[in-house]
């Protein structure tokens, strides 16, 4: 929701989203985010991860998901 | 441990190998003694028989004859008395036999074995029967007879032994007297062991001062300077000991007065929002002291830190790890946290520990990093080493604080950040324990600190 709108999420951007959001400030890498979309077996390519990053802040705004360089992805503990 | 004395054995090893070396000398003796008697008693042989030699023939047959009847109960060997002496011998006659050319017998005292003709001039040694005989034979040319004196060969190892056995009995018989000196001399010699066992039983975990003796043999001067070093290292870890007691009692009094006031207020309190932040005031200070005391305990562990929960651990993997921890408070802060390892870095380690590490050195970053700071942490090799360093552009620290920051509890002055002092202490012992040395220096764009582990390269 944002601004009252209703936004559509892909599956996959709403399951990284929900891992983000349990996990609110720590950084979640992307091997890490991989696997739990994913799981082991599956060939995902390489860059899947960023695409659905980019996409949920073209969504949500780009100040909500933080990346930190070298570690992953986050959402802070308290919600701007 | 199996028991010996050391003075029985010392005793035991002397005397035994006076004994090796007092029997070598005895043989030695005794055959020396053997070739010298042989000489002497070989020129006396020859005397004897050149002085028959100087009679004739028939003057040679009176003396048998005169032998014979004056001798008729006398000993017929001769020479059975050889541990008697030797002037025995003298008043009694040579044993000779007297051939003529052709190999006939023509006499023969009682005294001279009945062995064949031999027609060999020159001393000889012949067996007959169970006798042995040293024998000579010379040529009367002028008469044209042979005489051949005997004399009993046994005489001289008889001789020689009687004169190594005199030699050896007093020795043989001072063997005791030897081994009771030898005994109480070790004593003696061992005697600054004693004194040194003395000295260190006087030691207690109250009294560690140092060894001195006065006069220390340089046997034992290696044991004194290890005992020394032991004790002056004993010495500085009670030291140490007693010194964190007493900082960590007089820490925790700090924390705990804080929340003894906010109690007070929060009794007092009159207003429900008063009381409510007196209360949080408590829970923060309870936090506080909760963290110093898992600090205390995690040091005082350190302290007795033996590494062998270690394993291999990639080190780039830890660090983004503890990154990620603190990414959250990281960004409370507007803090740009970044991690770069681009490989893995393997060492040898304990993981938990090296978490601390980590750990600990981001949260001082964070914690001392003004807001839109930066902070880096970085794990990069180069030979022999792998390096992790975490950068900030924060305040940093002033050539000598950088020195005392290490120092348990010390905590940079005017420092509006909480903090228990710890921190550094804990990573610099977690650094020694892996093998690894800490340095501070200065962090991103020439500001700000920037702390450098340096691991010895383990996998």
């Amino acid at each position: 929701m944002q601004d009252g709108q209703a936004i559509q999420l892909s599956a996959r951007e709403c399951a990284i989203l929900v891992d983000l959001l349990e996990h609110r400030g720590t950084a979640l890498s992307r091997a890490r985010l991989e696997e739990s979309l994913y799981g082991w077996n599956e060939e995902v390519d390489s860059n899947a991860i960023e695409v659905h990053i980019h996409n949920l802040r073209k969504k949500l705004g780009d100040q909500l998901i933080k990346t930190i360089r070298g570690v992953g992805y986050l959402i802070r503990k308290e919600l701007p | 441990m199996t028991r010996f004395s050391l003075r029985q054995r010392l005793t035991l090893l002397i005397m035994t190998s006076v004994l090796v070396v007092w029997s070598a000398v005895a043989v030695v003796s005794y055959r020396e003694s053997r070739e010298e008697i042989s000489e002497l008693f070989d020129a006396r042989l020859e005397q004897g028989a050149r002085s028959i030699l100087l009679l004739d023939l028939k003057r040679l047959q009176h003396l048998v004859e005169s032998e014979k009847s004056g001798n008729a109960n006398g000993n017929d060997g001769g020479g059975h008395d050889a541990d008697h002496d030797d002037d025995d011998h003298a008043g009694k006659l040579l044993a000779f036999q007297v051939w003529d050319a052709s190999g006939r017998l023509l006499l023969r005292n009682t005294s001279a074995p009945a062995v064949a003709f031999d027609g060999e001039r020159g001393f000889e040694t012949i067996r007959d029967h169970d006798r042995r005989w040293r024998t000579l034979a010379l040529w009367n040319q002028a008469e044209g007879f042979q005489v051949r004196v005997f004399e009993d060969a046994q005489q001289r190892s008889h001789l020689a032994g009687a004169i190594v056995r005199r030699m050896l009995t007093p020795l043989l018989l001072a063997l005791p007297g030897l081994a009771l000196l030898i005994w109480l001399s070790i004593g003696r010699g061992l005697q600054p062991l004693q004194t040194l066992s003395v000295a260190v039983a006087a030691r207690s975990a109250s009294k560690l001062d140092l060894i001195t003796l006065q006069r220390v043999p340089t046997e034992v001067e290696a044991l004194v300077v290890s005992l020394n070093a032991l004790l002056q290292r004993l010495s500085h870890s009670m030291d140490q000991e007693r010194r964190f007691t007493a900082d960590a009692a007089h820490e925790l009094r700090t924390p705990l007065a804080a929340i003894k006031v906010q109690a007070e207020v929060a009794l007092a309190a009159q207003q429900r929002p008063q009381r409510d932040q007196a209360l949080h005031g408590i829970i923060e200070g309870i936090n506080r002291t909760t963290r110093l005391s898992a600090q205390l305990l995690m040091l005082a562990r350190l302290d007795h830190l033996t590494p062998e929960s270690q394993q291999p651990v990639d080190l780039a993997e830890l660090a983004r790890q503890c990154a990620a921890r603190y990414a959250g408070s990281a960004l409370d802060k507007d803090i740009d946290l970044s991690v770069s390892a681009a490989a893995v870095f393997l060492l040898h380690g304990d993981a938990m520990l090296l978490e601390t590490l980590i750990g600990n050195l981001i949260d001082n970053a964070i914690r001392y990093t003004p807001p839109q700071g930066n902070i880096e942490i970085s794990v990069e090799a180069s030979a022999g080493h792998i390096r992790l360093q975490v950068k900030d552009d924060g305040p940093g620290l002033s050539e000598p604080d950088r020195e005392r920051v290490l120092r348990r509890f010390y905590r940079v002055e005017g420092n509006a950040a909480s903090g228990s002092g710890l921190g550094l202490s804990i990573v610099e012992r977690i650094a020694q324990a892996h093998g690894a040395t800490l340095l501070l220096g200065s962090g991103l764009h020439d500001r700000g600190l920037g702390v450098c582990v340096q691991f010895p390269r383990t996998v």
